[in-house]
């Protein structure tokens, strides 16, 4: 896509303050986009300390960096694409130091306020259905490599389209595409019985 | 409802795992104490070193030209330096490999010869302890 057939970046105003050291432009950024981030790295990494730690990490770096952001993609692509890097260095480093077992998943949803005012109902069976549902869904999720799950993260729990999940990853779209196609029937395989 | 819908459905409910509001602001905080501290810890080696990586994975395909570049330059530079060493070196041991080489033999043979003697050349590996006349203080074997 040329530069001037590109959608103005809705961010544009808010970059260039913070480029000029404005620190509250940075925050404005960070509370529109740390929502967001958290949702991604948490279903890459399963767990809500490493989530914190990186999301940290992924701010203090955007911070540092976004001097040199020359908005030849937009800010959103920018920070997602440094987010997903982050994220994937550590899951490597994490794998390397302990070898990470499906105990470590954090599985808390269950204690999670809004989840189960949405979902429960006051049906404990529901509930419990719900819980398993959760815990299954983080296996299922564990199971597939760090690339698939980041494109499954982003397409599917997030709903980034194909186009920007590639400019993000810096693949082809064929290439999240395939990604998908062979991470959808690895958790179909896994996943079926709940609907079944 | 196809396989693939009725799984994106299932994955959407992973968006609920979302912390409250009330995190996002500790959030920010923390990110702000931290920015502080940083600053005050990293130094300016650790920056340069930073932006010197950054700006290496921002040359794109013409990276591989960086490291060709100063393994060229370096050969150079070796090649360079390594000419003047070895002319230098040859210049400082040209003493005492005379010492060693035949050249300075006639100089003792002159020294060693007795008009009785063998011949010179086959003193020094005959015993050592061959006699030089007197006035020389006896023979030494080199």
């Amino acid at each position: 896509m040329t530069e001037s057939k590109r959608k103005p970046d809705p961010d544009s105003e808010l970059v260039a303050r913070a480029k000029e050291g404005d620190t509250a432009a940075f925050d404005e950024l960070v509370t529109k986009y740390s929502p967001k981030l958290y949702g991604l790295i948490y279903n890459m990494t399963s767990n809500r300390e490493d989530t914190h730690d990186v999301l940290q990490d992924v701010f203090a770096k955007a911070y540092r960096s976004i001097k040199r952001f020359r908005g030849k993609s937009s800010f959103y692509t920018w920070i997602y694409a440094i987010a997903t890097n982050m994220t994937l260095n550590f899951l490597k480093k994490r794998k390397r130091r302990q070898g990470m077992s499906l105990d470590d998943i954090d599985s808390s949803i269950e204690n999670d306020k809004e989840f189960i005012e949405i979902t429960s109902k006051s049906d404990p069976v529901h509930e419990t259905y719900l819980g398993e549902l959760q815990i299954k869904l983080n296996e299922a999720m564990q199971t597939l490599s760090d690339n698939h799950r980041a494109v499954v993260t982003m397409y599917d729990i997030q709903g980034i389209p194909h186009t920007e999940i590639a400019k993000i990853l810096g693949v082809s779209e064929g290439t999240v595409r395939s990604r998908l196609f062979y991470a959808h029937r690895q958790l179909q395989t896994q996943l079926g019985e709940f609907w079944t | 409802m196809s396989d693939n819908e009725k799984l994106q459905k299932l994955l959407r409910l992973k968006n609920y795992e979302t912390p409250g509001e009330e995190y996002f602001d500790d959030f920010l905080d923390q990110l702000k104490k931290r920015q502080r501290q940083d600053a005050l810890k990293q130094s300016a080696l650790v920056l340069l070193k930073e932006r010197v990586v950054e700006w290496y994975r921002e040359l794109g395909s013409a990276k591989w030209a960086v490291p060709a570049g100063s393994f060229a330059a370096l050969a150079v530079t070796l090649f360079t330096l390594g000419g003047k060493m070895s002319e230098e070196e040859l210049s400082l041991s040209v003493q005492p490999e005379d010492a060693k080489t035949p050249k300075s033999e006639p100089q003792l043979i002159e020294l060693q010869l007795p008009s009785n003697t063998n011949s010179p050349r086959s003193m020094p590996s005959q015993g050592g302890s061959s006699v030089l006349p007197a006035a020389f203080g006896g023979y030494r074997e080199l």
